[in-house]
């Protein structure tokens, strides 16, 4: 699933990110990596959110969450 | 023993390592830009007791890849030049994040010396990071600074002077609890900062072994080459040319990226502490802030407070500044009528620049205010969640959260806010920023604002000059959708912006930033406002047959005359307004320099300078709602020349720039003309 | 004689500010706030 399907109050696990090249190392650069575990802190209809990433809120458009794959925690 | 040495500054954007340099440099700064590349390189010098050390300013990056032309230039220099040691500043409030270029950095084998900046804030909440732990983890000297406060500035060039004397044991200490022994020598432990798994450990090996027999590269550290090629990094492929892949059968660059970040998170764990109090009470906040329902109308009614201080506290304040004035003008007039001095320079000073320019600066208290509470907003974190309250509106024009950003910096100065939209990548969006950020008021015509809101609306000025912003947003939004709708641009700009904790402002930053917006009030006061209102002046005071009594016989009044007709549907059809609006294209303030001269008003912002101009206003039948267009006009129309300039700038063509000003003008007359037909309409 | 004075002085003061400000507009400086340094004001993007 995407991260945009993610519901809030919840943590994920990042599976894969596919974005451009320097948006994907900017992700990186920030933690955002594969295997992370992100927090949903806040969500809008249109798919932005607020996301706890290693102890740190991010803001991310609905450009990103949309190309996030995730997984429920507890999985795999 | 005096030593020359080379120091280069790195770190993240943002985390203060410009004013950390700046601290050293001072004035002897050097500005160039980087060979071939259009990145700025700054260049500075210092002596520290009988060193001198030549400083390095590199520009902010968060990490060490390939991609950008910030990073190569980065480790090319740190891997070819001859710096000596590196200074990475690091944000210690946001010490996970910035670690992972430390560790970049550690690797590139250059001596690398951590400065934690911004002390002074991680105290503030209250957090606390293990200065013995840390720099054992690391294995690098790590000096807590704090480049505001200008504390341990000295104690990092002393380490920086002597960053040769290593001690034999690096005191470098690891600790994997859940990982698998290493079967790996264990030396690396002790030699290396960062070491990954065995696979890959074992792969490095292979490759420097290969690197060291067949290889030519350019500097001696083939661990840093191994890595990036274990990574794939393009240039380092390119460079090493040799054939690795029986060797590198994918690439490990998740892995690599991954096992730092697992370093980062054991260091945080055991440094860094009380992380999480101050987060509760963000998070609590932010469940308001930027709540789905009440985000925007929290947004809308932080902006009303805002302007309701602003006009109110100011208004106050204006008071004593008024008195001033009539201070200023009487003991003037005394003068100069005492060294018998003629009429023309008596008008030229006392209804030129004494009225011009003081009548702008009585507005000085609302200035104030404004940018006060722009700041207390800005340091209190409280800005970034704006970007993220109106993402979702503004997707639906086509533009990311990110680009609200440039727009609110509008309501500062447009200048600045232009250039802002650099941080959009997509051409289109940037382009259609530009556009729309003038729409956006800034505080340059507040004190339009203010004057006639005063004048004609008594206690309703406040929520009127109030709907001026409002309005600006609406047309910024509006036309951003427009254009959006007549080209549907790309728009791969998705919001990324982090929100930092909440804290409480910190004086001295909010003083030193409201200062210096005051001074440049003042500045422009004295400088573009006091030779506009020269030239208004003589403009007023001279026509085709010298110097007129009757300012309608002027050149002035000749030049208003042309366009006045075009501005009577809106209401505007004096040829003294159509004047004091062309003025206003050398700064907004002067449109209102532009009626105390025009109208001979000597203390426009003063109850008495009020009521005469509304007087005379009145006589021409010109009222509330007049006034009211008249704001709308202002608002909306061409900016100053300074962000003309800028915006051509930032456009990089006369077509557009064109198309800006046809777009300002033509919003400004269609928006007023349409409030004073429907308006007049009804009342 | 005074007048002469405060007369050279007013137009030798405007006709600074007008060198400065051509010349703040052609080498890019717009605004004081930003001083040529976008940093600050790009500040809070990532």
């Amino acid at each position: 699933m995407m991260l945009r399907d993610g519901e809030k109050g919840k943590g994920y696990r990042v599976v894969d990110v596919s974005l451009g090249r320097a948006a994907k190392i900017r992700l990186e650069a920030l933690g955002m990596t594969n295997g992370t575990t992100v927090l949903i802190m806040n969500k809008k209809h249109n798919g932005s959110m607020v996301v706890k990433v290693r102890g740190t809120r991010f803001a991310f458009g609905a450009g990103i969450t949309g190309a996030v794959a995730v997984e429920e925690k507890g999985e795999s | 023993m005096g030593e020359e040495l080379q120091v280069g500054f790195v770190g993240n954007p943002n985390c203060g390592k410009t004013t950390l340099f700046n601290a050293y440099t001072g004035a002897r700064l050097k500005v160039a830009n980087w060979p071939g590349v259009t990145v700025e390189k700054k260049e500075g010098a210092m002596k520290y007791h009988d060193h001198v050390f030549k400083l390095v300013d590199l520009p902010g990056i968060y990490s060490l890849t390939s991609y950008t032309m910030e990073e190569k230039l980065t480790r090319q220099y740190i891997l070819e030049s001859d710096v000596d040691v590196i200074i990475d500043v690091a944000d210690a409030s946001a010490l996970e994040r910035n670690l992972y270029l430390t560790l970049q950095l550690i690797e590139l084998g250059k001596p690398v010396i951590l400065a934690l900046n911004m002390m002074d804030i991680v105290e503030e909440r209250g957090m606390e990071i293990d200065m013995h732990r840390l720099p054992e983890m690391l294995g690098i000297p790590v000096i807590p600074v704090s480049a505001r406060r200008r504390t341990g500035l000295d104690i990092l060039m002393h380490a920086v002077a002597h960053h040769k004397d290593k001690r034999k044991d690096n005191n470098l200490e690891h600790h994997h609890p859940e990982k698998e022994a290493s079967r790996h020598r264990h030396e690396h432990h002790e030699e290396y900062t960062v070491v990954y798994n065995d696979e890959i450990e074992d792969k490095i090996d292979a490759i420097i072994l290969r690197l060291r027999s067949e290889g030519k590269i350019k500097s001696k550290n083939y661990r840093w080459y191994a890595i990036k090629l274990l990574e794939m990094d393009e240039e380092i492929t390119a460079e090493c040319g040799l054939d690795f892949s029986d060797i590198i059968d994918r690439s490990y660059e998740s892995d690599i990226i991954n096992q730092k970040y697992d370093f980062i998170e054991e260091i945080v764990e055991e440094c860094l502490v009380n992380k999480n109090k101050k987060a509760e009470a963000t998070d609590k906040i932010d469940k308001w802030l930027t709540g789905n329902v009440t985000g925007i109308p929290c947004f809308l009614l932080i902006m009303a407070v805002v302007f309701f201080f602003t006009f109110t506290i100011g208004d106050w304040l204006k008071g004593y500044f008024e008195a001033a004035l009539d201070q200023v003008n009487a003991a003037v007039s005394g003068g100069l009528e005492a060294l018998g001095a003629g009429e023309m320079l008596r008008s030229l000073i006392v209804d030129g620049i004494i009225s011009g320019v003081g009548g702008v600066l009585t507005f000085l208290p609302n200035i104030f205010i404004l940018f006060l509470a722009l700041a207390l907003l800005e340091d209190s974190g409280y800005m970034s969640r704006v970007a993220y309250v109106m993402d979702s509106l503004m997707g639906k024009l086509g533009l990311s959260g990110r680009a609200f950003i440039p727009m609110i910096l509008g309501f500062g100065c447009t200048v600045p806010a232009v250039m802002a939209s650099r941080a959009l990548e997509d051409p289109k969006d940037r382009r259609r920023t530009v556009l729309v950020t003038p729409f956006m008021s800034c505080s340059a015509r507040l004190p339009v604002y203010v004057l006639f809101a005063d004048m004609f609306f008594g206690r309703a000025a406040m929520p009127v000059a109030f709907s001026m912003y409002v309005i600006g947003m609406a047309v910024a939004v509006l036309v951003a959708f427009l254009l959006h709708k007549a080209d549907h641009s790309g728009g791969m700009n998705p919001l990324l912006i982090e929100l930092p904790e909440y804290k409480t402002p910190n004086a001295r930053t909010i003083a030193i930033y409201v200062w210096d917006k005051v001074k440049d009030y003042l500045t422009k006061a004295g400088t573009t406002i006091f030779v506009a209102s020269i030239f208004i002046w003589f403009l007023l005071n001279f026509g085709m047959q010298g110097m007129t009594q009757d300012m309608s016989e002027s050149f002035g009044a000749a030049i208003g005359r042309v366009l006045a007709p075009l501005l009577a549907p809106a209401g505007l059809g004096m040829w003294q307004i159509a004047l004091a609006l062309i003025s206003g294209l050398a700064a907004k303030e002067v449109v209102v320099s532009s009626f105390a001269v025009l109208f001979g008003i000597a203390n426009i912002n003063s109850p008495e300078g009020m009521a005469g101009l509304t007087g005379i206003l009145s006589g021409y039948g010109f009222g509330a709602l007049n006034a009211y267009s008249l704001m709308i006009f202002c608002l909306l129309y061409v900016p100053c020349i300074a962000t003309l300039a800028m915006i051509h700038r930032e456009l990089k063509s006369w077509k557009w720039t064109g198309v800006s000003i046809v777009l300002q003008l033509g919003c400004a007359w269609l928006v007023s003309t349409l409030v004073f037909q429907i308006g007049s309409l009804f009342l | 004689m005074a007048e002469i004075v405060i007369g050279g002085l007013i137009a030798a003061w405007a006709v600074y500010v007008i060198y400065k400000k051509i010349r703040q507009i052609r080498s890019g400086r717009y605004c004081s706030c930003c001083e040529g340094d976008c940093a600050g004001c790009k500040r809070k993007q990532l």
